[in-house]
Order: structure tokens, then sequence, then C-alpha cells
């Protein structure tokens, strides 16, 4: 196990370097001591997560890299000869609160534009700018970007129709489900919709319109069956408590799967094989719902689920994202890797940093 | 449901050829009517309609589901008429009705009102050559055709329209492996009560 976690570690060093006050370091004997509070299992815990890991960790260096590549990559989609006309003619949307992923990532962003391009976005910044592009990390379930994006188009779409401004959407990860949720919100947005008759445009133009450019991508569409489902989606073979605590949640029109269909995904490319995947969404689901169920409070919070945060009106055991990056660690992975509450004995594996609100 | 051939008096009908024409919305190759049936979203129902056929084979689904024009979706589709299940000839028109009644559920603002501009005039969708589906030149003042789409349109118009029963969620036909993607179909409502309803998301996290 030793020799296990610390090639974890080899993956895991750089979680939190930008954040002083992290509480807990990552190390070799963190990673052991986060993997031994799931007792026999442990072993199997720590190598599934050693198989997983280096497809689904963005470090600090890997997130440079790819934002470097994503620039030239909208510098050649809107054909300009050099990085310095493209930066002339682009505004990054910066519209989350402090907290937030989007500041963080604007940050590197304009570091790598001062360091390899020699430009300083900010120098350009009031200047009219065509090219609009949405920075963030993960899309989960695709809630805030609608928003954003919803308030950006209504403002600007008369200039998007007359291909004055464009816009486009650069993630490292996003999940299927939430992504075609936001693209169909979008869609049926009541004041897009306004918009879309006085300009006579149909709602297909928000396929065109949303340039969308992502490094990884979470097949959690359970009822495709083209699906990787690289992500936590357990069976329904699952314990008593688990099946009592769904009825808590109440059948929605939405009907997402609260299981993934059994002997799905047709081909396992994410766990080491289908057996060990089932293993790992049980115990995941169940310690998951061991420290839900340590919360002293009367009232249900239907976000928060042993599989990670989720919408409320969705009647499953969380998004299971497992997708992590450098600066913090998303509430929609599942709770054992980063529920950090006092008296409820937990040591997460990742330290949890204020998220905002 | 078997349909048999009918002659119209061309100057009593609401015709429909071209989408860009007033009554066009009423074509399957209409823009702006997308549709979303098991979570995909679906930019026709043209290619709605003719996924349908393939229930068995999710990448030749995918494959006319990907294609911008509904056109374009038509002609892959019958790339493939070899791999059509087998009893489509058979279901071929509930199948249609329940793509319309999706198209109306989903679309409800924009497709009600076209229909209910047709009042309560016959409606035909003219063809060259589809005796089935549309209807062609018979002599200077008829039509002749099965008119199928447009006699499932005033179908349509009479439960929905005239009648105005509700429409919010429509349910599958009847109809064994009826499938997309994999799965089979499910109920599908109208997006505005999913939206109101926080069906899809919350939009204060995540």
């Amino acid at each position: 196990m030793q020799e296990i976690a610390e090639q974890i570690l080899e993956i895991l060093k750089d979680y939190h370097c930008d954040y002083s006050n992290t509480k807990y370091e990552m190390s070799a004997e963190h990673i052991t001591k986060w993997a031994n509070q799931f007792g026999d299992d442990a072993a199997l815990v720590l190598s599934e997560l050693l198989h997983f890991l280096p497809q689904v960790y963005i470090s600090k260096s890997k997130a440079i890299e790819l934002l470097k590549q994503r620039l030239i990559d909208f510098q050649n989609l809107y054909k300009y000869q050099t990085m310095n006309e493209f930066i002339a003619n682009t505004h990054f949307i910066d519209v989350q609160k402090e907290e937030k992923s989007q500041k963080e990532i604007l940050k590197l962003v304009k570091a790598i534009i001062i360091n390899d391009f020699a430009i300083n976005y900010d120098l350009t910044i009031n200047e009219p700018k065509k090219h609009h592009i949405y920075f963030d990390d993960v899309l989960a379930t695709g809630g805030t970007i609608y928003r954003d994006i919803s308030i950006w188009l209504t403002e600007n779409f008369q200039d998007v129709v007359e291909n004055k401004k464009t816009f486009a959407l650069s993630l490292f990860c996003f999940h299927q489900l939430g992504y075609g949720n936001m693209k169909w919100g979008l869609m049926q947005d009541e004041g897009l919709k306004k918009l879309f008759d006085t300009f006579e445009v149909s709602n297909n133009i928000i396929e065109k319109v949303v340039q969308t450019r992502a490094n990884y991508i979470i097949e959690n569409q359970a009822k495709w069956s083209n699906q990787r489902l690289n992500c936590a989606y357990p069976l329904q073979e699952q314990s008593k408590d688990v099946l009592v605590y769904l009825t808590n949640f109440s059948e929605s029109s939405s009907k997402v799967q609260a299981f993934r269909t059994p002997n799905t995904p047709l081909i396992e490319t994410f766990f080491t094989n289908s057996e060990n995947r089932n293993k790992l969404e049980k115990i995941f689901t169940e310690k998951g719902l061991e420290l839900l169920k340590k919360v002293n409070s009367d009232e249900v919070d239907f976000a928060k689920r042993p599989l990670g945060y989720t919408v409320r009106s969705h009647k499953t055991l969380g998004t299971g994202t497992l997708f992590f990056t450098w600066r913090n660690i998303s509430n929609t992975c599942p709770l054992v890797f980063w529920w950090d509450v006092p008296g409820h004995h937990w040591t997460p594996l990742f330290c949890l940093k204020n998220r905002g609100i | 449901m078997k349909i048999s051939e009918r002659t119209y008096n061309s100057s009593e009908v609401i015709a429909f050829k071209s989408t860009k024409e007033e009554f066009g919305g009423l074509s399957n190759m209409a823009p702006g009517y997308s549709i979303r049936v098991n979570d995909v979203i679906i930019p026709s129902s043209e290619a709605l309609y003719q996924a349908c056929r393939f229930p068995l084979f999710p990448h030749i689904q995918e494959e006319i589901i990907n294609q911008n024009s509904p056109m374009t979706a038509k002609m892959v589709s019958r790339k493939y008429t070899t791999h059509t299940r087998q009893d489509w000839e058979e279901i071929k028109y509930a199948v249609m009705y329940w793509v319309l009644k999706v198209k109306l559920s989903q679309n409800f603002d924009k497709f009600s009102k076209v229909l209910s501009k047709t009042g309560n005039t016959p409606i035909v969708e003219l063809s060259h050559k589809d005796k089935d589906w549309a209807v062609i030149a018979d002599t200077k003042d008829t039509l002749k055709g099965k008119n199928a789409l447009g006699r499932l349109l005033m179908q349509l118009r009479s439960e929905f329209i005239i009648n105005n029963n509700d429409i919010e969620c429509v349910c599958p036909p009847n109809i064994n492996g009826f499938m997309l993607y994999g799965s089979e179909i499910e109920t599908v409502c109208n997006p505005e009560t999913e939206l109101e309803n926080k069906l899809l998301f919350d939009l204060d996290f995540a």
C-alpha cells in the first residue's frame, strides 16, 4: 500500500499548491490514512484510484499546458495570424465571484499570455472586442454556466446574430448530462426564445453560437448505450440502507436514472475491470451515506448526496464526479473525497477550500 | 393504422411545401422546432422520425440526429434502408403521430399558432411524387394522395387545438422496442415546465 500511496502522491503532489492554509498536506502518509478508513477495502480503493487518477487529475502545470494550447486553438478557430491580433480582439468574460474557479483560471491565462506571448491582456481590456471567451474548470450540472451564458447572450444577441461578436466556452471537463441540460436550457430560455423570434432565427443557433472546447468529457448519460460512465454511477444492487435513503427523494419527471443499467458500460475503460467498478461504487456510496447520516439535522439537504452534490429534483445518489484539479475539489465528487466536518471522524483525501457562495 | 387515397379540391385546402411559406412550420423539415427525447437534443421532427426506423442501431440514430439539416438527416437514413425495423410499414403512421405530438408539446406556443391558423380547413402537404405522405397534382383543380402527414396534422389539430386536450407530456406509443440510443423511449414533457420546476439544474451551485 505504501508504494501505491507514493505513486498516487506523485500525481497529486501539487494539490492546493497555491493555497497556504491547506489543512492536510498531501503526503503518502495522508493518502494511506485516508485509505485506511475503508478498512479491508483500503488496498482496492488505492489501486483503483491509482488506475484512473492519471486520466482525471489536472495538475497546475498540466492546466497551464492545456490553457496555452486552448489559446492557440482559439486563435486558429478565429483565423488570426498572430496571438497578438487574436488577444487584441478577445475579451475574457469575468463574471464569477472571487472564490470561484473562473477567477483563478483567468489569472493563469493572463500569465500564459505574458510569459509565452509577451502580451499584456490588461492593456487592451477597454478596447471593443469581437471574441468573448468564458473559461471555467468543470461543468457539472450546468446550472452556473447556463445562467451566465443566458445573461451574456441576452445582452449581446443582436451582435451575435450580426456576427459582430462570438462566444466560446473553454473547460477542462464537462459532464455529458449537465452539458445537454445547459444547452437545452438555453434553447428553451424564456428571454432567449423571444430574441429567437425577434431576430427570426431558430433555437438551433445555440449549437453554432456556443463554441465549446473541453479536454475531457464525463460520459454520465446513463440512458445512452455508448457512454463510458467514467464516473461513480452504481448498480441497483445496493444495501437496504442506500435504497431506503433514496426514498427521501420524490420521483420527478426529469427521469435521471438513479442506477446505471446492468452490463454498462459495454466496455470498461475507466476502472481496472467491471467487478472492481461495482465494488468501488458500492464502497463510495455506503461510506458517503454513513457520513451524511452523521449530520445532526432534521432537515434533509436535498442537494447533498453520498456520491456528491447534485440537482435537488434528481432522484439519484449524487453526481459521482471523478475528476480533480490542483486548485480545489468539486462538491459533485463523492463525499469520501472531501467530507471534513468536526466530530465526524473522517479525514478527506482532498482538503476543501472555501468555494464561496 | 391504415390510410387510403383521397382527392382534394386545391382551392379548398391549406397546402404547404416549402418551410419558408406561411404554413411552413407544419413541415417536418421546418427549423426552430427542436425536440428532446431521452435527453437527446434533436434538431427537427424529421430527424426524430427517421431515427425511429433504426431502434437497434444507435450509431445510425446518432448519425441521423447529428445532421444539421433535416434533408441531410433523411438522406443519411436512406443509406441504411436495409437496417429499417421489420414492422416499419405497419407502425410508421403511429410513430409519425407520436413525433407530431412531441413537436407540439415541446414547441407549444409556436406550433399551436400555426395549427390554429389553419382553422378547420383541410391540410395537405404538396409533393411532386410522394402520394403516401403528401398529395400530388391530379387535374388542374384537384390534388390526389394519401396525404398521411396532412391527415395526422388535422388529427393533432382536432385533438389538441380544437378540443384543447392537455399535451403537457407525451407517452411513447405502444410499440415494442421503441428505442433511442439503446434505451426505451420515455414520456417527454414541455421543457418550459421542466425549467420552471428546476428539473434540469439548480441555479445556486455547480
